[in-house]
């Protein structure tokens, strides 16, 4: 479960992220549009404890991140926009790594490799230095290590910017293998079509605020978007 | 965890072509300085060999005249300090100081025979040696290997998918620091190890001094990674770190013991060896006219040694060891206002350098070496008492003009070098180390405390 409970942020005057309430569910998705600024980024790093609320929690399976940081990680994982390993190691050592660190139990190079083919990557490459990689492919790592991670929540921060429609496909089907495993997505993203696609739920921010919340079984892809351009227009 | 976290920095940053070049670098400078230390040394003690088997009295040989005067003045003796315990390591003050002085009755010859006198860091600052390495190159590349702690994985996004995971960005810090402490301290430290067993210097005191050599070179690193913890804390890129360590290692290594320098040698200006040397003649010169004017006129009056008698000779001899004093005094009186000089100058440092960390580790490894002013100090304090021994031995047998019967040469004092032992250097250095000590303790805990505020 991800669940933000009347979550504010402000730095000075500014209220980055205003009262946002939600719960999200096992299994499913929430896509968090909005324009820069809006505060999606702001929301997730709280989530990670990256930033601490102003007032309000951000809870990971019940428990406030603010007051559990370490419990809730190993529950936890994250993708950015661009997903930045080390480039000296291959994706097979940067998976270990990142598996140790987040504690799991899958540690064998089968094991691992066997995780990164799930996710698209052949073992030839999985042993190549991860400097080689196109973005799809260190997207697909970042998967990876929340299927290793045996991760319950997943937050994503615009994870399909700058990728081609293949692999911004591909990596929508990963999410939707991960969402029927049982994991909480959490997907800030400005990709209208995948936040439908993807989505079981789409949220809407504006100035910190949570202006809408639609289940997307109830909307055309149309209904999506000028739902999203009335908030950005108002 | 931290076990996870250091073999991992270790492996990424052992692959990283820089930081590959730093400790080529820092291995190379080290094993360079410590083969030329060795060399020195190897030629030191040889020498050393050389003039203690080489007539003196007691251990063979025997001067073609037994008169007392010759041997007591003439022939005197030679006060040798040993090469200095680690001084394979640091030359230290070894090229300001003499390690040898001739002993006569007269008296002790030092100012004479010092190669150079110039004040402590001038000459320090000039040698290429493992201290020189330690003290200026360690401290350059710690910053070199530490300047992009966590700056450039911050800015590509590295650190943000580290921290997602159940760690702390405290341990991530801490176990990068670990590495950079290791990747640098175990070369420096396996330095006087190395040394020790090319030159076969195994003795207890060799060891105790290894031991705290090690020790300074250990609080002394940890002062500087200690800045660069501090200096990464901040939250600035890594080219701005960069840019920041390399102006704190400017002022701290470069300007800092520069401008004490300046103030030493302008509050208390040591004139030159040639002055120094210049100024004794002159002040001996009287005296020594003035003694020759009666000699001479002993000799006109008693124009043949047959003619002079025993009582004649005495009375000589009496003229000579006035003449001799005279001259001593003078050369002393000289030789004091210059070691005054030099102690103001000793004093003046030894408060200035807790202005730099280096000037305080330099005096900590030039004392473990051996090579600092007090171990000379304390040879001279041990000539002029062994000088003291000579003269009290041969001024009646000078004064009574006498010939040695070859028991009583035999018997003349032969000087034997104590050293001060390590008890004395221990309670040295053991404020300048708990120095180092806290002041490393204080840098990693507000390095650790600054980087709780650390913007991902």
């Amino acid at each position: 479960m991800i669940e933000a409970a009347d979550l504010c942020k402000s730095f000075g005057s500014n209220k980055a992220v205003d009262h946002v309430s939600w719960l999200i569910q096992p299994g499913e998705v929430f896509c968090l549009l909005g324009a820069n600024g809006a505060g999606k980024t702001t929301t997730i790093n709280m989530f990670l404890n990256f930033i601490q609320p102003t007032s309000g929690e951000a809870r990971i399976g019940g428990l406030n991140v603010a007051a559990h940081p370490v419990e809730t990680k190993k529950k936890l994982s994250y993708i950015p926009e661009m997903v930045t390993l080390y480039p000296t190691l291959s994706g097979l050592e940067n998976l270990r790594f990142f598996t140790r660190l987040a504690q799991a139990s899958v540690d064998s190079d089968v094991e691992l490799i066997t995780i990164l083919e799930q996710v698209g990557l052949t073992a030839d490459q999985a042993r190549r230095r991860v400097g080689e990689y196109s973005k799809g492919m260190r997207q697909k790592v970042g998967i990876a290590i929340t299927i290793a991670k045996g991760a319950s929540a997943l937050l994503l921060d615009e994870p399909t910017s700058g990728l081609d429609p293949k692999a911004s496909n591909d990596f929508s089907e990963l999410l939707t293998t991960l969402s029927v495993r049982g994991v909480a997505i959490l997907m800030a993203t400005h990709d209208l079509f995948r936040a439908k696609e993807s989505g079981t739920r789409v949220g809407i921010m504006k100035h910190g605020r949570l202006v809408e919340s639609i289940d997307t079984k109830r909307l055309g892809h149309s209904d999506l978007e000028q739902i999203y351009l009335r908030h950005m227009h108002d | 965890m931290i076990r996870l976290l250091v073999r991992h920095e270790w492996h990424v940053l052992t692959s990283h072509a820089v930081v590959q070049l730093v400790v080529f670098v820092f291995v190379s400078a080290l094993l360079a300085a410590t083969l030329l230390g060795v060399a020195r040394d190897v030629r030191e003690r040889a020498t050393a060999l050389v003039f203690s088997t080489s007539g003196e009295i007691g251990r063979g040989g025997r001067p073609p005249s037994l008169r007392a005067d010759a041997v007591a003045n003439e022939r005197g003796s030679l006060a040798l300090l040993p090469p200095a315990p680690l001084g394979a390591l640091a030359i230290g003050q070894s090229d300001v100081y003499s390690n040898y002085f001739k002993i006569t009755a007269r008296s002790l010859d030092g100012l004479v025979t010092g190669d150079q006198i110039e004040h402590p860091l001038q000459v320090a600052s000039g040698q290429f040696d493992v201290a020189f390495v330690i003290l200026f190159l360690y401290p350059l590349l710690i910053f070199a290997v530490s300047f992009d702690l966590t700056a450039s994985e911050r800015d590509r996004g590295t650190l943000r998918m580290v921290l997602s995971q159940p760690v702390r960005l405290r341990e991530v810090v801490a176990g990068r620091m670990i590495v950079r402490v290791v990747l640098l301290l175990v070369p420096a430290l396996v330095v006087p190890l190395v040394a020790g067993l090319i030159a076969a210097r195994v003795e207890p005191s060799y060891v105790e001094r290894a031991l705290a050599w090690s020790l300074a070179v250990a609080v002394y690193a940890a002062v500087w990674h200690g800045i660069a913890l501090i200096v990464n804390a901040g939250g600035r890129s890594a080219p701005a770190n960069a840019l920041v360590l390399a102006g704190i290692w400017l002022l701290l290594v470069v300007v800092g013991p520069s401008t004490v320098n300046l103030l030493i040698g302008t509050w208390y200006p040591m004139p030159s060896r040639v002055d120094a040397a210049v100024q004794a003649r002159s002040a001996t010169q009287e005296a020594s006219v003035q003694g020759s004017r009666e000699l001479g006129q002993f000799l006109q009056d008693h124009p043949t040694s047959g003619n002079v008698g025993q009582e004649g000779m005495r009375q000589f001899a009496l003229l000579q060891a006035q003449r001799d004093q005279r001259v001593a005094d003078r050369l002393q009186s000289v030789e004091a206002a210059f070691n005054d000089q030099l102690a103001r100058q000793q004093r003046l440092t030894s408060r200035l350098s807790v202005l730099s960390p280096t000037m305080i580790a330099q005096g900590v490894l030039l004392d473990v070496a051996g090579t600092s002013t007090h171990r000379f100090e304390h040879f001279r304090f041990e000539a002029a008492a062994f000088q003291r021994e000579w003269r009290a031995y041969f001024e009646p047998r000078v004064l009574d003009a006498a010939t040695l019967t070859p028991e009583e040469y035999a018997r003349a004092p032969v000087f034997t070098y104590q050293d001060e032992g390590t008890g004395a250097m221990r309670g040295r250095i053991l404020a300048p180390i708990a120095t180092l000590t806290v002041l490393a303790l204080l840098l990693w805990w507000a390095g650790f405390r600054r980087y709780e505020g650390y913007q991902l």
